[in-house]
């Protein structure tokens, strides 16, 4: 995990609905990346 | 000096660094055996490398026929994939192409997610080490299959599971139980493909993952390579231009896709180099409210003369384009579609080195507003090519070569973990 602190006292930054944020995207890549990537390239 | 197989697995840019380790372990005089699907096998011919048969051929052309599949947003991997027995015979016959190139071989290489190599290396004994392109695969922690609630999910590990046992009996290996069988598909000693400042530092409960560092491979025909006269134009002239690369990616709908970026572009008054790819984008498809003079369409190139060139990259998010951009210095925007992109798209936004979007949300407005009010700005651009500069620095092939030396010298270079 990269580290920055720096930013954690912020609030997180608004974007539109079509921007993807760093909570979306940990929630659809913590879910693929289980179990040292098994899911990954399991198509 | 040994001889090491290597294994292959995945599109062409999960072949292309494989090809970087086959050369640099020639050049220190280790002999070689590439073992690649059929549509991945001149790559490593081109490079000067023996090479065998191995895998289910997967070329663009055996992608396209699938491309819903590769959208992880429509269709989530478990909820869509299941073991048949034509997936038993394919794993089967990729297991015995496989035993037959290791048979001399002192060193079995294999990616994380290449049931094959997990196999052949309990049926031969060999020291066997496993890799991952995709700094996704350990940045996470451990899940147990065994604590999924959720039955979409428990059928699809019982449906590869089950898969997996057949196939070991067909192999004459002993019953696993099923909780183990997924554990041991990765060696002890495991190789991480990518650089801690991009992905920082491994999972802790994921064993000894040892990080080298990107490999970085240029073709033969890439070193030399110029543009011609009007490319050069194309992009050097004026302000740079935008280039969307979505790389090995199918798409189910690649004209609409084409449309929005074209449409972005000229939004901003940008001009826009579109790479083919093996989402087929094509020239025929451009809206005809989007000027042709503004989009220059291309074929396989090297990334690194188009990246350093642009303005911005617009990519699906496949680490080896990603991390192409960055050492090139170049801002981007991913626009994730599944497997490993949604991971990468989370470290481009959180190291602020671009943005990312949901590509069926998509407009031209909302990209164009992205593209210049955070990816096209100079602090974006600084913060890319200072990571850019410490991935120049790193040189992630030899430290896996001086790795992989040291682990065959060693008297039990790499187990399965029990």
């Amino acid at each position: 995990m990269v580290d920055k602190g720096e930013k954690d006292s912020k609030e997180p930054e608004k974007t539109s609905e079509e921007e993807l944020t760093v909570e979306q995207l940990e929630k659809v890549a913590g879910a693929m990346a289980s179990k040292n990537g098994f899911y990954l390239n399991k198509i | 000096m040994g001889v090491v197989v290597v294994a292959g697995c995945g599109t062409f840019g999960d072949h292309l660094p494989l090809v970087g380790l086959g050369r640099a372990l020639e050049e220190r005089g280790h002999r070689v055996r590439m073992a690649f699907n059929l549509a991945m096998m001149a790559c490593a011919e081109r490079a000067g490398l023996e090479v065998v048969p191995y895998g289910s051929v997967l070329g663009s052309q055996q992608a396209r026929q699938h491309a819903e599949c590769w959208d992880h947003w429509k269709a989530p991997v478990a909820s869509c994939r299941r073991w048949t027995e034509q997936d038993d015979d394919q794993l089967f016959d990729a297991c015995q192409a496989l035993k037959n190139a290791c048979r001399d071989a002192d060193m079995l290489i294999s990616a994380v997610n290449d049931e094959a190599g997990a196999l052949v290396h309990e049926l031969l004994g060999l020291p066997w080490v496993t890799l991952a392109l995709m700094p996704a695969a350990f940045a996470f922690p451990q899940r147990s299959f065994e604590s999924a609630t959720d039955e979409t999910e428990r059928a699809f590990h019982r449906s590869f599971s089950e898969h997996l046992q057949r196939v070991r009996r067909r192999l004459n290996l002993q019953d696993r139980p099923v909780e183990q069988q997924e554990d041991d598909l990765h060696s002890r000693k495991k190789l991480l493909i990518s650089s801690a400042a991009f992905s920082g530092t491994p999972a802790r409960d994921h064993g000894e993952v040892h990080i080298t560092g990107f490999w970085f491979y240029d073709e033969p025909h890439w070193l030399n390579w110029q543009p011609s006269v009007s490319l050069a134009r194309f992009v050097e002239d004026g302000e740079p231009p935008l280039v969307l690369s979505f790389g090995s990616l199918p798409l189910t709908d690649a004209p609409a896709v084409l449309k929005v970026h074209a449409r972005a572009a000229a939004e901003l008054g940008l001009r826009l180099v579109v790479q083919r790819g093996w989402a087929g984008f094509d020239e025929q498809d451009l809206p005809s409210d989007v000027s042709t003079q503004s989009v220059r369409f291309v074929d396989e190139m090297p990334h690194d003369w188009l990246f350093s060139r642009a303005g911005a990259a617009i990519l699906h998010g496949g680490i080896g384009s990603v991390a192409r951009a960055i050492r090139a210095g170049c801002p981007m925007v991913i626009e994730p579609y599944g497997n490993d992109q949604f991971y990468n798209a989370r470290q481009v936004v959180t190291l602020e080195i671009g943005a990312a979007m949901h590509p069926h949300r998509l407009s031209s407005a909302g990209l164009a507003r992205v593209l210049h009010e955070k990816v096209l700005q100079p602090e974006c651009r600084a913060r890319v090519k200072a990571i850019g500069a410490v991935l120049r620095a790193e040189d992630g092939l030899a430290r896996a070569c001086d790795l992989l030396e040291q682990w065959m010298g060693s008297p039990s270079p790499a187990t399965v973990s029990t």
